[in-house]
This record gives structure tokens, sequence and C-alpha cells, in this order.
């Protein structure tokens, strides 16, 4: 048993076992001293080369994988919501930067269909996701306390929406600003990490961008 | 007939006097039967030991090849041997392949329910099976959907000149469009407000939108047809007979299944087309008789209403996506049970009637369905999407008209082209000018003993109710009755005549092929009639404007070919310029006119075609002195523009105007190609 094992040098299971063809199998649960790797006829099948019956039967399962996945992509593509301009992910146009944007001392002004706090710090403006980011309530400004309180689990969030305390993981995540004049050139923009932007000239067109989210930073 | 899995052999023991370990249900599950060694004479057990089997899943399926131990397990007696030296390392090497190899093929065989590695690689390659018991037969015991076929087929059943793959192509359309109709709802909801603007999205501004709803359409369309070509075959080759008359009953009820589900989709898109169609059908339901009972109720639960409004649509929509889809999976799982277990597909007749034994017993043989039957199948299924998605993508796109409008019905509305038989046996083109003729005769022959009888007072004439007949008892009691009773009928004529039941159609069946002859004859001459080509004329100004700026696309009386909207619209809106025309400068075509001069002339060669008619006497198609004039106007600056035609002529009765318009408003980015 020992030299018919050492024998084997093939890559394939248990060689021996062609020469064991009889081997008794043993019920499950003993790891006894027989061949449980592949018959002949197995291992003969298992070596042969391809056929081209073979071949063509792989390449036609081959085509009908590449159509499901190409369907699949296509439905996918199909089934993906699509935002469109005033839609909540597309771009608002909140109009004149001198209306739109409150006063650096006053509280900041709601748009519900932008879904944002518009803030006016000394820093500059920046556009907050009305969405708390612990688990979705909307928060609301208190003026008595002068800062951004969620009534859901108490964070609470600084005008220009620092954390402050509370359950949330981090401030609040803020929306994308442009300014642009009469012509649509851009006069400027939120940076990619969403810091206040100053307000070119009350006569800038402000744009929020709401399919461009920037999420807050985490607190220590 | 016991054909298929009735045959399984019984073993309770292997031939060492072993108790097998068979499953409960008698097939035997496990793998090969391993003769007892020629050392010892001993082991030579099953591989399957109901006893040391570790799950219910082992015991039932019995699908793995060795209840192999844990792969630590049953090396570790070679793990202490490869510590002993390089000898012992090597065979530790070897037994390692080994368990790796069991692993694995048991893997392969769980996913494949039955089949191990060597095993699928010969099912791929075309050989006969490694194993005995065919693992092959494994898949079809142990796997849902494999057992839903037959194992083996006989060979002659499945020649494709004998079913033309009708019936599984109607299945495959049935997959089809319950695939392409649960993609289309996620962006349809059936509301009176939204559904025509959802269908109007889904076409223009959803990625691949188009694509899926003429998918959807198309196998509409397709699976009418290829299920009445199932039925038609079914019927030439005799297999409705005995044994398999029950399963021609419920293909009889899956036909009208078929038109059902067709018909409760047509009213979703909410166009015109959609609403006036389902009103002339729901309609039609009106007058079942008796039509104060029957009729009404049945009319109004269909609407939900006196007219059909968002409780009509809701109603259809749920017939369309649930209710119906429901029972006609219920049926096709009855009728297939009964062709795929009890019956089996026929033979062809003159193969299994022939004289010769040997070619009655070639014709029996059988072909197992895995692989050679299983790939057929995979490959039609692809070429019929291919072409299906190819026809979709250039050639057909679903029609939409304008969104519905309660208060106007369009010119030349019809239904749905597999319902023209019905709007054709209304036209009563038979029948009813029968009874008149025969009520003239009754009163020309009454004249001369001196009675005087005013015309259609005989009594046959209201006898005839010509709606309720041939809208109601014709094509909705007797027409179904005559196919429900194909096979009783059959048998009765058999007896009859004392002919032997026989499905060789030319040599034994003659009178069924004349019977077929004389519907397909019949079923085309009232489908004609119910297009609109027949015994409906507008009058002659209005059919020119029909002809060339038709109210609505024009649905062909065909199934599978596009609407037409007519030339004008499909010239498209760059190369229509704007000015008036005076047709009459254009009777004459010259070989210098643009496209658009060609249609201006070919409308004033049908005006004077018109005018031709009237001076020869034709009252009724002709016109007299008829000129006309072709207007078009930029009606809104970035892409709409008003074109308009007028046919004036004179006025030879106080009511007639003289005067015909036609008025259209062309869209920029619309195309009518």
């Amino acid at each position: 048993m020992a030299e018919a094992q050492a024998t084997a040098a093939s890559a394939a299971p248990a060689k021996a076992a062609a020469a064991k063809p009889a081997a008794a199998k043993p019920a499950a649960g003993h790891g006894e001293a027989v061949n449980i790797g592949p018959s002949a006829a197995e291992l003969a099948m298992v070596q042969a080369p391809m056929t081209r019956r073979e071949f063509l039967n792989y390449a036609f399962l081959g085509s009908l994988g590449i159509f499901l996945v190409v369907f699949g992509g296509a439905f996918f593509v199909f089934a993906l919501p699509r935002f469109g301009a005033g839609e909540f992910g597309g771009v608002f146009d909140l109009g004149l930067a001198g209306d739109a944007i409150p006063g650096t001392e006053d509280a900041p002004k709601a748009n519900t269909a932008a879904r944002s706090w518009v803030s006016n710090t000394d820093q500059g403006v920046v556009a907050l996701y009305n969405v708390c980011v612990h688990l979705g309530c909307l928060y609301g400004w208190e003026p008595i306390t002068n800062r951004f309180e969620c009534p859901c689990h108490g964070s609470k969030y600084e005008k220009d929406g620092t954390y402050i305390a509370g359950p949330a993981p981090r401030s609040l995540d803020r929306f994308v600003i442009r300014f642009t004049d009469a012509n649509g050139t851009v006069l400027a923009e939120t940076n990619a990490q969403g810091d206040p932007l100053e307000v070119p000239s009350p006569n800038a067109l402000m744009i929020v961008d709401t399919g461009k989210i920037i999420q807050g930073k985490a607190h220590g | 007939m016991g054909l298929f899995n009735r045959q399984v052999k019984k073993k309770t023991e292997n031939g060492n006097g072993k108790a097998n370990g068979n499953a409960p249900n008698g097939h035997d599950t496990n793998g090969h039967d391993v003769p007892p060694s020629p050392e010892t004479g001993e082991g030579g057990a099953e591989l399957f030991d109901v006893k040391t089997a570790e799950t219910m899943g082992d015991r039932v399926g019995g699908a793995l090849r060795d209840k192999s131990p844990h792969a630590i397990k049953a090396l570790m007696p070679w793990i202490d041997k490869a510590r002993s030296g390089p000898e012992g390392r090597a065979e530790f090497i070897d037994k390692t392949k080994e368990v790796a190899w069991v692993q694995a093929d048991n893997t392969v065989r769980a996913i494949s329910a039955g089949m191990g590695i060597a095993d699928t690689r010969a099912f791929f390659r075309g050989d006969p099976p490694i194993e005995k018991p065919n693992p092959r037969y494994k898949v079809h015991v142990n796997a849902f959907f494999a057992h839903l076929r037959p194992k083996y087929y006989e060979k002659a059943s499945t020649k494709f000149s004998h079913t033309f793959a009708l019936g599984y192509l109607s299945i495959y359309m049935f997959l089809l469009e319950t695939i392409t109709g649960v993609i289309l709802m996620v962006f349809y909801t059936p509301s009176d407000r939204r559904a025509y603007e959802d269908i109007v999205k889904i076409m223009s501004s959803i990625p691949y939108g188009q694509l899926m709803r003429d998918l959807h359409r198309v196998g509409a369309e397709l699976m009418v047809l290829i299920v009445v070509l199932h039925m038609t075959r079914v019927f030439l080759t005799g297999s409705f007979k005995p044994p398999r008359s029950f399963t021609w009953l419920t293909g009889v009820v899956l036909l009208i299944l078929t038109f059902a589900l067709s018909f409760s989709g047509y009213l979703l898109p909410w166009d015109q087309l959609a609403y006036w169609a389902v009103t002339i059908g729901t309609s039609m339901a009106k007058s079942v008789p008796p039509k104060e009972i029957v009729g009404y109720f049945s009319n109004l639960i269909m609407r939900g209403g006196d007219t059909i409004n968002q409780n009509g649509l809701l109603r259809f929509y749920l017939m369309h996506v649930f209710a119906l889809p429901a029972i006609t999976l219920v049926l096709i799982s009855v009728h297939y049970y009964r062709v795929a277990r009890s019956h089996g597909i026929s033979l062809p007749a003159a193969e299994e009637e022939d004289p010769d034994p040997a070619v009655r017993k070639a014709a029996k043989e059988r072909i197992d369905y895995l692989p050679e039957l299983f790939t057929r199948e995979l490959l039609w299924a692809a070429i019929t999407t291919f072409l299906v998605v190819v026809y979709s993508a250039y050639v057909f796109h679903a029609p939409l008209q304008e969104h519905s409008n309660p208060l106007h019905t369009p010119l030349h509305t019809t239904a749905p082209w597999y319902f023209l038989w019905i709007q054709g046996l209304l036209k009563d083109a038979f029948v009813l000018p029968a009874i008149r003729a025969l009520d003239q005769l009754i009163i020309s022959s009454v004249k001369y003993i001196g009675v005087v009888m005013p015309p259609g007072s005989t009594i046959i004439v209201p006898l005839y109710d010509s709606p309720a007949w041939m809208g109601v008892i014709l094509p909705t009691m007797i027409i179904p009755a005559l196919f429900f009773g194909v096979p009783y009928i059959n048998e009765w004529w058999e007896k009859f005549w004392g002919s032997k039941p026989s499905r060789q159609l030319l040599k034994n069946r003659k009178g069924t092929v004349v019977v077929a002859i004389l519907s397909t004859i019949f079923m085309l001459v009232i489908w004609y009639q119910g297009t609109p080509f027949y015994g409906v004329t507008a009058p002659p100004a209005v059919e020119i404007g029909q002809a060339f700026l038709p109210e609505e696309g024009v649905l062909p009386p065909v199934p599978l070919v596009p609407d037409d909207w007519g030339p004008i619209r499909r010239l498209g809106y760059e190369n229509l310029p704007d000015g008036e025309y005076d047709l009459a400068e254009y009777a004459v075509p010259k070989t210098t006119y643009t496209e658009f001069e060609r249609i201006l002339s070919a409308i004033q060669q049908e005006i004077m075609r018109r005018g031709q008619l009237w001076a020869e006497g034709d009252t009724e198609h002709g016109l007299p002195e008829p000129t006309g004039v072709f207007t078009i106007e930029q009606w809104q600056p970035n892409g709409l523009k008003r074109i308009e035609l007028q046919i004036n002529w004179t006025k030879t009765t106080p009511s007639d105007t003289g005067e015909f318009k036609r008025v259209i408003y062309l869209q920029q980015d619309t195309r009518y190609q």
C-alpha cells in the first residue's frame, strides 16, 4: 500500500486508485488506509482533452452568462432613480445672494424644497442638510440658545453645524454652494472640505447642489 | 402508458446481502455500488449508510458521493506518518489530494443535485454517464426544476417538424412577459392621472425603457400568435384524442386566458387606443343575455363604474398583473403535468402507426433530457430572445396615441387584431342580408294574394337580434363550445363512421382536413370584415384626410407590424417647410420635387380622382369640383408646427358644408418612424 502510494507522482489525487480499483470504501468516520479518490473512469474523464462539442458548450454558456450580466446591468440602469433639477438630489436655484442669505448675526434660513438651512457666520455662508446625522430626524433652530437642537435624541449643533453635544457621531452635513453671475460663470464654490464660503456679492446668484453632500467632521 | 418515472426498480438488497441505504421513496440515491475488496472479501458496503448519514438532506437526497469524514479527522492517521519521514510525507500528500478530491466532488454534486466532477464534464462533452445508476436521473430526483421535466423523451416526439417547439415557446413567451412586465411595473402607476405620463416617461427618459416596453408588446402579440399556432398544430396532429382530451380542454382555457391577459394589458397605457378599444370590448359584455342580469352586472364589475374610469383601470391592472397570471400559471402547471407525466408528447402519427414494428420501436427510442434536450431548449430560448430584442430595437415600437379622451372617439377605432373576427361578425355580412332577403321574399309573395306588408314587418326580422347573435352568442358561446368540444365531437364522428382512431392526417382524417380548411377560410373572411377597410366608409374628404393626416396612428390589422401615422408625420419636423400651398399647383409630379412636394402631389391626385368619380356619377365616393389647400405654420417658436389640410368642394345640398379641415400639431422631437 505504501509503495503504491509513494509511486503516485501525478498531480491528480491518488493515481494509485488505478492500481486498486476495487478498494473497499469504509463507512463514514473511519480514517483507514483506503483510497477515496477518483475511480479510473472518473480520472480518465477529468484528464481527457477538450472536444469541440465541449468547447462550444462552454462558449454557448459563456455567451448566455454575458447576456445575463448585460441584462442585469441594463436593468440596474433602468431602475436607478434619476434626479431632475428641482427635485432633491438635484440642483436648487435660491435666487440672489442678498435675498437668500441671512445676516451674520441673524438666525439661519430654512429651505424646505432643498432640505437645507442656510447659515451665515463670520467665516462665510454654509448650507446645512436639515437632517440630523444621528438617526435622521429634522433638527430645528433654537433662538433661545442660539443653536440647532434635534428633538429626537437631543443632539446639539452650532450655527455653522459644528457638533456641541448629544449622541450624533459628527457635525452636520453640508451641501455644495455655488455662486454664479448672470451669465452663469461660477464666482465661488464650496471646497471639498465644506468650509464656509464667502459671499462674493449680494447680486450673485446662489445655487445649492443637493447632489453633492459633504459629510461633517467626526468629533473626538 | 407507463412511459415515465413508473419504472424505477426498487432495490432492497445489494449483491452482498447487505441492506441498501435506500431513501424512503424507493429511489436508489447514492453513487456507485462498490464490490468487495479482492484481498479480504470484505467491505463492499454501500457508500450511503442511513445510520451514519449526517443530515436529513443526506438521507433524503443522498446525492453526495461519500459521507466523507471531516477532512482533518480523515487525515489524522497520516499526520503522524508525515512526521516519520519522506515516505510518510508523500503518503500524507497523496491522502490530502484524495480528501480534497472528495470534498470538491461533493460540492459539485451538491450544486448539480447529483452529478460529480467527472459526470459534469461528461455532461458537457455529450458522453454517456460515468456512474451507474445514471447520475443525470439523480438530478431529476433531487432538484425541483429538473423534477418538473421528464427524465427522457421518446425520440420521434422531439422532432422539430413535429411540434415546432410551439408548446415550449408558449411557456417561454409567458416567462418573457412576466419578466418584462415586472420590470415595467417599477415605473408604472395604475392611476388615471398618472398612467399616460408614466408610459411617456418610460419611453423617453428612462434608459432601456422603450426597449422594455417594446419587448413586452412584441412578446404579447407573439404569445397570442404562438398559442394559436400551437393549438393548430395539436389539432392537425390529432394530439387531442384520448388520452389527451382533458389536456386539450385546459389548452383552450389557456387560449382564452391569453386573450384576456392581452386585452387587460391593452388598457393600461390609458391612451385613446386603449380607452376606446376596451370600451368596445366591455360593451360587448353588456349584451350577454339575459341582458338585464348577466350583461349589466358583468359589465359593471369589469368596468368598476358606468364608463371606464379610475376604478376600471385599477381592476384591469389587478387582473393583468396578478389574478390572470396566477390562474394561467396554475393552468399551465396542470396542462404541462399531463404532458410531462401522464401521456407524453405525441409521436408523429406516420411513425406511430407504421406497420413495421422496427419503425415504431425506433420512434420510441429514449433520449435523456439532460444534456441534449436541455441544451436544445436553451438554444431555442437564446434564439428567440435574440430575434425578439432585435425586432423591438429596430423595427417594431409599441404604439402610443394621444391621452384618452372620454368625450371623443377617434376615427377608425378598432379592436386589437385578435378580436377583429368578432368585430367582423358584428358587421353581419351574411346572416342579416339573408334574413332581409327572406323577409323581402315573403312580402313580395304575399302581395300576390293581396296582403300588403311594409318591409321588415315579417316575424323573422325582429326574431333575429343581430348584435345578440353575432356579437355574443356566436363568438362567446357557440364558437368556444366548438373549440372545447373538439375531442368529443371527434370521438362521436369516429364512432359514427366506425373508423379506427388514427392520427394520420391525410390518410385517415380527411374530414379533419376539410374542417381545418373551412374554419380557416371562415376566420380569415370575418377577420377581414372586421378591419376598417370593409363596410365602414367616411365621407370622401374625411377619407383623404385620414389617408395623409390621420387623427391617430392607424394600427394594422395584423400583429407585429408598427402603426402608421401617415406620410406627413413620417417625413419629420425638419422637412416640412412653412407656407400655404395651393394643391392645384402640384397636380403633375416633377422629377425635381422634394419628398414633401411629392406628398402634396399625391394628395392633389387623390383629390382629382374623387372629382373624377363624381363626374362619372359616383356620388358616394366622389366630390364635386374639389380643391385643396395645405398650410404649415410655426405655432410655437421652439418647436411646434400647425399643419392643416383643407378641402373645399361645391355644395350640393343645403346641409353640406362644402369644406373639410384636418388640423394636427407636430412637435419637433417626436419621431414617427
